[in-house]
């Protein structure tokens, strides 16, 4: 029992971030031509506000889910702390301001998946159930500090 | 898809000084378009004149931009100057601002603004690091002002002197994090005004030839709940053949707190302008007010917001009463 405590404190410190991104019910992912395995949370805000413009080199562009879809609540409440509702509202705003590209809506965990994977510099946050599958050309990106 | 119905109640306390009205002043169509790193944006609006009460076709903004790098970012066509905070964060987009209407200084020139709004020219903007701060700038050089406050150089500037204008903002990180303070400096050469004439304003105004130097200040802070943005500037006339200077002072400040969709807010704005009276504004002192407003946005849906307004104007002008409105507003967004 001591060693599984052992093993899973070393797995908590050595995959700290992507872990508490597995506890917050949600996990990044980009696309793997960004190259881009972490980030810092502030960096995260700042491509889904348009303060940031690139990914990797390319120009960014966010992938956003409904207001009452779990994943993308429990991204808005972690990382931004307001209602998705208020976030979708900042980031229709940052559009209109012209400090972004206009996001693409998903539905469902797979049609981020295909958003990201279509584009470079495309970001958008699926389930942690989703991330465990992810194709070649996505990849998870790990949330940190 | 972007705009709003009011009605709006003012009075100044006497029966001939009491206004009531519908409007639906605003259709505004919004267009974007990302191509890798190029851009396109243009903002198209139907607007009603007060006098006239019909509409009018206004391209507010067309640009077309590209993307560098983070350090690096240019556009070119019209667009809304990097004034300040209010200007190039709600654009026209009433829907997105808490209170009814923009504060009076940073109005469009159409409605009675102090500042350039819109320019014709070239836009660069980008952000550095500056460890886990950032501090952004933006560079613009357009055609500037024309002779009359009211009119864009959209086809033809009519000086060879160009606008320019630096805006420089401090991003700073952690706890501060949402915070943005920033400072302007924005020149320009106006031609004379052939076109007024003392006899026809009233003013013994000279109107010749003016270089223009805006200087202002700005902080906002949009997280935790919390609304607040203040801006501040300083706008000084030069008569080039006189040297005469004249110097126009004009201050807001807004805060709100919202409160699941709603929230409450309150916005307080100075105009003082100078004594001799400013020859590019034709306005004098007796033009200065104050305005507190104090008023709710409730956010009803993605696409409506519900706002109301109570606000009171207090003119520098000798004998004459405050008035006060009484202003509702559905802004919406489709």
């Amino acid at each position: 029992m001591r060693i599984i405590n052992l093993i899973l404190i070393a797995l908590i410190v050595t995959m700290g971030p992507a872990a508490r991104a597995f506890a917050d019910g949600y996990v990044v992912i980009c696309n793997a031509k960004s190259k881009v395995s972490q980030l810092p949370k502030a960096d995260v805000k700042s491509l889904f506000l348009g303060k940031a413009k690139t990914l990797g080199g390319d120009a960014a562009v966010v992938v956003v889910r409904a207001e009452d879809d779990g994943v993308f609540g429990a991204f808005s409440d972690g990382l931004f702390g307001v209602s998705a509702k208020t976030l979708l509202s900042k980031i229709k705003q940052e559009v209109f301001k012209g400090e972004m590209a206009k996001p693409i809506k998903a539905g469902s965990d797979d049609d981020v998946v295909k958003a990201v994977a279509g584009s470079p510099g495309t970001i958008g946050v699926v389930s942690p159930a989703a991330s465990k599958s992810l194709p070649a050309g996505v990849i998870a990106v790990s949330v940190g500090g | 898809m972007y705009g709003d119905s009011d009605a709006s109640a003012k009075t100044d306390g006497t029966r001939a000084g009491t206004a009531d009205t519908f409007s639906a002043a605003h259709l505004d169509f919004f267009s974007t378009a990302n191509v890798k790193k190029w851009t396109f944006l243009a903002e198209t609006m139907f607007e009603a004149d007060a006098v006239s009460n019909t509409y009018s076709v206004d391209v507010e903004r067309v640009e077309v931009g590209y993307l560098v790098d983070e350090k690096l970012r240019v556009f070119a066509g019209r667009f809304h100057t990097a004034i300040g905070y209010y200007n190039d964060a709600f654009h026209h987009g009433l829907f997105f601002m808490v209170p009814i209407a923009r504060p009076v200084m940073v109005e469009f020139e159409d409605g009675g603004g102090l500042i350039p709004a819109h320019n014709v020219g070239l836009h660069a903007d980008g952000r550095f690091s500056i460890g886990d701060d950032h501090l952004r700038y933006d560079v613009e050089v357009a055609n500037g002002r024309a002779a009359d406050p009211t009119v864009i150089l959209n086809k033809q500037d009519t000086n060879r002197a160009k606008a320019f204008n630096l805006r420089l903002r401090y991003e700073p990180s952690g706890l501060l994090d949402g915070l943005i303070i920033g400072g302007n400096v924005y020149f320009d050469s106006i031609p004379a005004n052939t076109m007024a004439a003392s006899s026809e304003t009233g003013f013994p105004f000279h109107f010749g030839p003016l270089h223009e130097l805006i200087v202002g200040g700005h902080a906002a802070y949009f997280e935790h709940q919390i609304h607040f943005v203040s801006e501040a500037l300083m706008i000084q006339h030069t008569e080039t053949d006189t040297g005469a200077v004249h110097r126009t002072f004009c201050a807001f400040g807004e805060a709100g707190y919202q409160i699941d969709s709603l929230t409450p807010y309150v916005r307080y704005e100075y105009t003082r302008f100078p004594t001799e009276g400013d020859p590019y504004f034709l306005k004098t002192a007796a033009d200065g007010f104050q305005r507190p407003s104090i008023g709710m946005k409730h956010f009803t849906t993605d696409n409506i917001a519900l706002k109301l307004e109570a606000a009171a104007l207090f003119s520098r002008r000798s004998g004459t009463d405050p008035s006060y409105s009484l202003t509702g507003q559905l802004a919406w967004a489709f």
